[in-house]
Formats: structure tokens, sequence, C-alpha cells
């Protein structure tokens, strides 16, 4: 096999330097000159209209340019998920609305000459409310005689959907479980923020933000000011961590909107609290999952019901209802499926994008009954799996396309010996049996994701790549690196085809002015499909480069060799040429710059098998359990960047230990009121709790892949918790699906076990 | 905006020139882990702010002449930890300072900010309880040792009037006594205590006889451990647990309504249920020191 120059080496994510020395500056931490600043003042309300809003003693004091409410800016209603003007999610949003559906939604804004005074003046702002009747729990919210919080009601379907007939399979054990996930944050360590500026004599508007879509932004922007869209610039700015909460247009409108009235540059950064309270959460989900088994456990059908809660506006929930059904296929061969689900708005702050759009939860209801069917019928976990695991290029039956080079088989078996299963199983049953104050379990879990787009939207990836007059590369793709590394991967990527240096090749992030058309970084899709595309546009380059050395050299193409940054004659090696050699005479002779440009559209989804063991120990005195061990084997074609693998494989870990045992953002229940909405009392695994994990990387490359590579940002986090969730149910007995299984639980849990 | 005065004596004597001038909403900064994050959140209109951080001998740790050991109000929760003095006779306290917070927040927050901002959820004051500890005062007229009892009320409030600073804790040494500091949090590390329990021994004939323990974060003050005896035997465990139960029990019956984030019945329910954890672990380390 050819040894590679870059790809599958160790290097670290070339932002490292900058982020531990302060030098790399996020969107929060620039400042110009007359820059402006804004705050937000939030409602106190859980549903009402706005009576009355006072901005009098704001506006007169000292440093404040404008105040900004419901009665002051456009009428005018935007959707917050879109990515193009095509997309049909129903438009909830206004700048400011008078109608207030939650308690934090923001009511006005001030512009001042500093973060100090737009606060102040935020205090100053009197609100009166006519309060309307409310609506917190999603229970509430279904009923026909619920309040409406939005005119077409509280409840959006989505469409059911049917493969074969689960209804009709007979002869089998029917099993059923239901499992509930609770509200999350996203827990990125930079909270939101966006600066705008209005150039008044170009009539342009840039706008520099941490997201995941310049022109899902652009969109939204540019049609709010009624702008075109080639007068909206967005640039993506560097990101501390996204995980969702940076995929839809949150800042942007409100702060492009005060810098094109202001004609004026304005930022606006959020607090803690406007992060967790002001993005979107997590979607806490209800989930029923029903299935119909044979005695020996192979899988006939399963049904899923979930609901999940929206929040106060819809945005993207139902497109996410929509999308856990449309993953339900991608594990195991299931020949009898029925899906159906629905979001459902209450009276409580938005629920949205979260890191791998619906994986984790259908992994986490599926696996949990899994687990549970598997220990009904007295069959391993692992055994059961196997009996019904998808093989290599099976078809998923919800899209009817290949699931690729996927090695379920080998993730399963390879951990079952690294994880030492079957000994870690005796081990706790052992320990166990003498009933002391620790109990011990272990649990699995298997999921997969996506690679792609493919073929639920047509996936587009462009790619610009200019090769420079010393040699030196410039490549531009819509890529947002979310603070992982895909910068670095796609770097690697050129590099390896170019075998230009690393140190030499610039690659620049999302900017709707330099880079063509994408729909975002979102779906894992990144090294797959935009990896991809700089492949193809960097092979094409040095075709051209190629063909440029053969000219100038005299000789056919054919005869040429290329090596580190030159092309040689095999057979006469003085004769060669350097790509700074070639740039000149391709200028200078041919009077042709060196470029390429390409977009690729990736014609394959494959998928991303990931199973996760874990072992963990339980305190019945306490509640608290530990997770003492653990491992994640992931199949991913090719590591273009193992470490960094592994470093998304430690911070699924991470989330989804929270996930499983302490995260969740409370609901007051009387007002709908979020009440956590600071580090100190939300609940996450720290590093202390973390386990010494271990990871296993399958590398079997994808055909059509850059390098053979798939995707890993999403999928690590998906078998985490349902994996703890046995491991805790293993060890003590119980069946417990409700999450968090916080020490209150898991003590309840016990209380009702004597 | 209205203006805040920033001060920072150098000295006790210029702190205590400066007390009798100082405005009424005057806030003392000492590590400003709780001041600094309300002053954040809050915008509370203090006219003043009168900085402790630069008093040398506020951060004094020394035996005294009459037999206690003199902590400095702005000693570092970090620092106390690391204190050989600290390690050596009062290893309770030393080990709630190693625990307390985050390592950043053991940095920066101080004992005597702890015990002022009197938090029910504080992990100095049953310590100070514990050790019969007295506190030092400072006032324009002087210096004054209260008793611990008489510093926090039980209704969690403190002594201290307008114009008062305390600048030491006094802790009586007594070489035969033993300690130790357990706390229930919601994780392992950078947690706030739930319970927390902290017990004093002495070893008689090479067996341990508990002689005072307190409990912490269950209500407003800490609380005398009920029968601390139980403590010493693992044979007792299981009773000295139920009492604790019962305790947290009891005060959670008089409170008027539950606390803003335990919204369930398992979440109300949960201290007196956990009770058990670290009464086993405060009877573990008894037994294992006793070796």
């Amino acid at each position: 096999m050819k040894e590679f120059h870059v790809v599958g080496k160790e290097l670290s994510n070339d932002q490292a330097y900058g982020k531990v020395t302060g030098r790399l500056h996020y969107c929060g931490d620039e400042t110009t000159q007359g820059m402006l600043y804004m705050r937000l003042k939030a409602g106190t309300v859980s549903h009402g209209m706005i009576r009355s809003i006072d901005i009098s003693k704001a506006v007169q004091l000292p440093g404040v340019r404008a105040v900004y409410t419901c009665e002051n800016t456009p009428d005018r209603l935007y959707d917050r998920g879109r990515v193009g003007p095509w997309e049909t999610v129903p438009n909830q949003e206004r700048l400011f609305d008078r109608h207030i559906r939650y308690v934090g939604e923001r009511v006005a804004a001030v512009v001042a000459v500093s973060e100090e005074i737009a606060e102040q003046a935020c205090r100053l702002i009197e609100v009166e409310y006519d309060p309307l009747p409310f609506v917190v729990s999603v229970d509430e919210a279904e009923r026909e005689d619920a309040p409406k919080i939005h005119p077409d009601g509280n409840v959006y379907e989505c469409a059911p959907f049917d493969y074969g007939d689960y209804a009709s399979v007979t002869d089998v054990l029917c099993h059923s479980s239901c499992s509930h996930i609770g509200r999350m944050t996203h827990l990125a360590m930079e909270t939101q923020s966006c600066r705008a500026k209005y150039n008044a004599s170009e009539k342009t508007l840039t706008v520099w933000t941490g997201c995941q879509s310049v022109f899902g932004v652009r969109s939204t922007v540019a049609e709010l000011l009624q702008m075109p869209y080639s007068k909206v610039r967005v640039v993506k700015m560097p990101m501390g961590g996204s995980f969702g909460v940076r995929q839809e247009t949150l800042l942007e409108p409100l702060t492009s909107y005060a810098a094109w009235d202001l004609q004026g540059e304005v930022r606006l950064v959020y607090t803690r609290e406007e992060q967790i309270v002001n993005t979107m959460m997590k979607h806490s989900v209800d989930a029923q999952v029903k299935s119909k088994v044979t005695a020996d456990g192979v899988i006939q059908g399963v049904s899923l019901s979930c609901r999940l809660d929206a929040g106060a506006y819809l945005t993207v929930s139902r497109d996410y209802v929509s999308t856990i059904g449309e993953k339900i296929n991608k594990v195991y061969r299931i020949p009898n499926i029925h899906f159906d689900g629905r979001a459902v708005c209450t009276n409580t702050p938005i629920n949205g994008s979260f890191r791998s759009w619906g994986s984790c939860e259908l992994t986490l209801c599926l696996e949990n009954h899994w687990n549970m069917v598997a220990g009904e019928l007295g069959i391993d976990p692992i055994e059961f799996r196997l009996k019904n695991i998808h093989q290599p290029y099976d078809e998923e039956v919800v899209h009817q396309v290949s699931i690729g080079n996927t090695h379920f088989e080998e993730c399963l078996v390879r951990g079952r010996e690294a994880f030492r299963w079957d000994e870690r199983k005796e081990e706790c049953r052992r320990q166990n049996e003498q009933q002391r104050r620790y109990r011990y379990g272990v649990g699995v879990a298997l999921a997969s994701h996506t690679s792609s787009f493919y073929p639920y939207r047509v996936d587009v990836a462009s790619t610009n790549a200019r090769l420079q007059e010393d040699g030196s590369l410039i490549v531009h793709v819509a890529v947002h690196d979310h603070g992982c590394g895909t910068v670095m991967a796609l770097k690697k990527i050129a590099s390896e085809v170019t075998e230009i240096p690393l140190e030499n090749i610039l690659l620049q992030e999302a900017d709707t002015q330099s880079c063509r058309y994408d729909h975002g970084c979102y779906a894992s899709r990144t090294v797959y499909s935009l990896g991809q595309s700089v492949k193809t546009c960097c092979e094409k380059l040095m075709d051209q480069a190629r063909k440029k050395a053969a000219a100038a050299l005299r000789c056919n193409e054919n005869v040429l060799h290329y090596e580190a940054g030159v092309f040689f004659k095999e057979t006469e090696k003085t004769v060669r040429i350097s790509l700074q050699e070639i740039c000149e005479y391709s200028i200078r002779v041919t009077g042709e710059d060196l470029f390429c440009s390409v977009t690729t559209n990736a014609a394959a989804n494959p998928g991303v098998p990931a199973a996760h063991f874990t072992y963990v120990r339980v305190d019945t005195y306490t509640g608290f359990t530990k997770v003492l061990d653990c491992l994640s084997v992931h199949d991913v074609g090719k590591a273009i960047n193992p470490d960094m693998c592994r470093g998304q494989v430690g911070s699924g870990i991470q989330q989804g230990i929270g996930m499983a045992l302490c995260e969740e953002i409370k609901i007051d229940p009387k007002t709908g009121r979020a009440l956590i909405t600071n580090f100190k009392n939300y609940e996450v695994a720290n590093a202390v709790d973390m386990p010494d994990y271990q990871t296993i990387l399958i590398e079997d490359p994808e055909p059509n892949a850059p390098f053979g590579a798939k995707s890993i940002g999403e999928v690590v986090l998906a078998p985490v918790a349902p994996a703890v969730v046995a491991a805790v149910n293993h060890a003590l007995g119980t069946q417990l699906r409700h999450l968090p299984l916080t020490p209150a639980v898991i003590l309840e849990a016990l209380e009702a076990q004597k | 905006m209205a203006r805040t005065e920033y001060l920072q004596p150098g000295t006790l004597e210029d702190l205590k020139n400066l007390l009798p001038t100082l405005p009424t909403n005057t806030a003392v900064l000492a590590g400003g882990t709780d001041l600094m994050p309300q002053i954040r959140t809050r915008h509370p209109d203090y006219e003043c702010i009168l900085s402790l951080w630069n008093i040398p001998d506020l951060r004094v740790v020394e035996e005294t002449t009459d037999g206690y050991l003199k902590i400095g109000a702005m000693v570092t929760h970090a620092a106390a930890a690391d204190n050989h003095l600290i390690r050596r006779y009062f290893r309770g306290l030393y080990m709630a300072c190693s625990h307390v917070g985050s390592q950043q927040v053991r940095n920066k927050g101080t004992l005597g900010g702890s015990l002022v901002n009197a938090s029910p959820a504080g992990d100095i004051a049953p310590c100070i309880f514990l050790y019969h500890g007295q506190l030092e005062i400072l006032s324009q007229d002087g210096s004054r040792r209260v008793d611990m009892d008489e510093f926090l009320f039980p209704d969690g409030k403190t002594c201290l009037q307008q114009g008062e600073i305390l600048t030491a804790i006094y802790l009586p040494i007594d070489k035969e006594l033993n300690s130790c500091f357990v706390k229930l949090g919601s994780r392992r590390e950078v947690t706030i205590a739930q319970i927390s329990l902290c017990a004093a021994w002495k070893n008689y004939s090479g067996k341990p006889e508990v002689l005072s323990a307190f409990v912490g974060a269950i209500d407003r003050r800490p609380c005398a451990f009920p029968n601390p005896g139980l403590l010493a035997d693992l044979l007792t465990a299981e009773q000295a647990a139920q009492l604790l139960a019962d305790q947290i029990r009891q005060i959670r019956l008089k409170r008027t309504r539950p606390p803003k984030l335990k919204l369930t019945e398992a979440e109300q329910l949960y201290k007196e249920r956990a009770a058990k954890g670290v009464v086993y672990d405060v009877v573990e380390l008894i037994g294992a020191a006793e070796l």
C-alpha cells in the first residue's frame, strides 16, 4: 500500500497554538475603532403581549446610540434554520415580537459605545405585558383546549414512515420500552458572537460570525434587510466549539439590522446565560419503541413513536423529528419498520440543532430497547446484535441507498475482545453477588451516522485552488471548522495530493465572497464531501501543472514523474521543473494563471459504525455512577488525523456520559423558565469523571472517499449514553431509561427495589 | 455610570484606619470567587470595594503562644491545603480545603471569605465548629475574638457589623486529636456540597473515640451530629446513618418550600437517602486512621 506523506500522521490542529496562546481571535475578541456594542433585554413572562415598552430613560443615557424593540423594527418574519431561500420551514421569528412566548425571550436591544452602558440602558427599559395563558409541558400543549402559541397550533406532525408491514408480523415475541432524554445545553466554550459592519458608500454589509453555514446566514440576513445577496458578505470566524449550536442563524439578523440601521459596526456577544437560554437547547425526547423479535433473537420488526419538545418556536424541530426516522435503518437489518413523530411547541426556551441531529436520540431509544430485549430473551447483547446487524454494502431501506463499506461486525467482535467483555461480565456477576455497597455493570451500544447529505439533499461541495508564484498554494473551500481540526484535515488532503508542504498551504475557511456555494458544515460531511472536493480540485490542478511542465520541458506529459514539488523525466532526472518554475512559465510564457475550480457532488453516504463498551461502578449508598473504563470502536474508513479522531472520541464520551448521568437543563414547571443558566448548576462530566478511554479505529478505505475517509465528529456521541444506561441497569438489575440517571434517580430506583 | 471607589490597604493598620470611613454599601473583596460573579450578574450598586488582597498579615499561618493555630482570613484554600501545620493538626480542614470548588477557585478563594459569605453549603464553617475555633474581628476600636456560635447565627447570618472585618481564625491545637472531612456533592470534584460531614476523634487504648462531628449543607448553618460516638465503629454505622437521615428529614419537613432545583420527590428526598454514603465514608476513614 502506498505510504502517505501526511494523511494518517498525527499532526495537531493547526489552530491549537493560537488557541492556547490566546493569539487566535474569536469574534468576541475583535474590536475596531468606532465599533458599537449591543446588549439584549430579556422578557419576564411565560406568554403574553407587550402592552407598552418605555425606552425613554434608556435612550437618554449618555453613550446609547439606539434602542430597538418591536415598535421600531420591521414586522418581518424569518426562519433561523434555513440554509437557502428554497427551504420551506415556517417563518415564525421576528427581530422583536410583541407576542412573547417564553421567559427570557428578547424584548429589546440597546446599542451603545460600550457593553456596560448598553447593559445599563437595558435595565432602564420598562416593559408591561398582558399575560396570556401558557403551557409548559408537552402533555398540556398537546391537549385540544391548550392555549395556542402560534396561529397554526402547537403540534407539528411529521409524515410517518412505513417499510414492510409492522402490524402484520406474527408468531414473534413483542417487546415495548419507553425512553426519555432531558434537555441539554451544547457546552460550547465560546459563547455566541457576531460582528456586522455596514459600508454606506458601497451599500454592502459584512458579517463576521462563528457559524456553520455562511450561505445560510447570508440568505436570512439579506432577505431580512432586503439586500441583494451579492452585497452581503458573511465570513466564518474561529469557533470555540459548536455541537450544533452554531448551525442556526441566531445573532446575525439583529446585529446586521443594527449595523445597517446605524450605518456602522456593531458587535453582540452572548453571556453564558443567553447562550443557554437564547440559542437553543437539545430537545427533550419521549419515545416509545415496540419490536417483534423471534425467540432466538432475530428482529422482525420495529415501531418507533417519538415526541420532541420544540420549545416556543418550531424552528428546525419538525425536520429534526423526520431525521430521527430517516436514520432508523442504518444499523440493523429490519424487514418491517414503522416510524411516526411530532414536535410540540411549549412556552419554554427553544430547542433545536444538536450534535448528531437525531442519531444520539434514535440510538438511545433503540439501543435501550435492544438491550432490554436481549436481556428478556437471555441472549448476550453483543450476540443479539451480531444476529441483526447490516453487512457491508447492505441497502438501508429508508432512502434505498447502500450503507457503503461498513464493518459493524468487526466493531463488535474486536471491541468484545479488547474490552474483555465476557470476563468483565462474569467479574460483575461475582462482585454483585455479595450485595455490597458498590455494584458493577457492563454495557454496550451500537450506532451509525451520515457522511454526507446524499441522497436527501444534493450534496454540493466546491473548491478553488490557486498555485502561487512561489509554488505555494491557496485553497478556498467553504469549510466551517468547529474547532476540531477540519481545516487541518483538508489541508492534509491538499498536501497529500500536491506534495506541497503543509506550511506552504493556506486553506481559507468559508467566506461568501471568496468561496463558492456550500450548504454548510453539518451532517458530519466535511471530510467526506468537502475533502473529496479538495482532493479532486488539487488533482486537477496538478494535471494542469503536469501539462505545463511537459510543455516547458518539451516532452510528453506521460513520461513525467512528480515528487515533492518537482516534475522530472524518469529516464533523465536532470530534466526537471519545480512548481515555482511551472508557475513562472505559465504566467510569463503561456500567459495563464494556474488555478482550478471544481464542484463535486457526493453520490453516496457511507455509514460509520461505532460500538461503545463501558464498565461502571454504582454506589448504592449515594447513587453515584462512576465510569471505570470504556472503549469506543469506530469504523472511519481512514483516519486523516488519528489523534484528532481520538480527541473527538473523548468528547463524545464526555458528552454521552453527561447525557446518561447528569446533564439536564431543568425547566420550572410553574413558569417554563430555564432554572439552570450557568455552569455552576449545570452538571457535566468533568475531567476527573472521565475514564481512561480506549479507542480502536477500524480503517478499511471507503471507495470514492478522500483517501478512504468517512466521518467521525458526531457519531462519537451516539452510542455512549445507551451503553452507560445498559451498564447501570446491568449493575443494579433495573430497567431505567428516563435520563439522566442522576444519583437521586438511582436511589429512587433502589428504594423501589426494596 | 456611578463611580465605585476601589480601596486596597497594604497593612492592617491602614485597614483599621479606613474602617470608620467606609460607606454603608461597601463590598469587601477577599478572593472574589463569590463577589465577582455577583457583580457580573446582579450589578449591585457598590459605592466602594475594599480589597484585602494586599495585606500580608492576613495570609499568615502560625502557632500562637497560647496554643492556637492562627490562620489569616486571607489564606486561600490552596495555601491552607498546602500548609504543613494545618495538615498536621487539622486534617479535616485540610481535606475540606483540598476539595473546595475547582483548582482556580482554591487559588483565589479564602477561608475568611468562605466564612463571611456563610453559604449553607460552605465547606469551612463545619470544620471551625468541629475544632471549637474562634474568629478574630477587627473594627476601629480594635480586635475581638468570638466563638463560631457567636459568629454564625442559626439563621445563617454572621455577627459582622458595618465597619467590621474578619481577620483571622484561631483553632486550639490538640496534638492527640485526629479529624476528617468528607462531602457528597453532585460529582467528585468541582462540586458544591449537598452534605458534608466532619468528625474529630482521639484514640484511647487503640480504639477511636469520636468526640464531635458536624454536618454541613443540610441547614442554614452547620449542625452538630447527634451521636458522634456511633461513627467510631462499622457496627454502629447503620444506626449513625439512620440518625443523620432522620436529622435531614426533620429539617426538610420544616422547610416551607423545597429548593428551586429539586423538582421531583426523588430529588427532595435525596439527601436523607444518601446520608448513608457520607456516614460510611467517615466511619471508614476513622477505621483506616486507627491502623
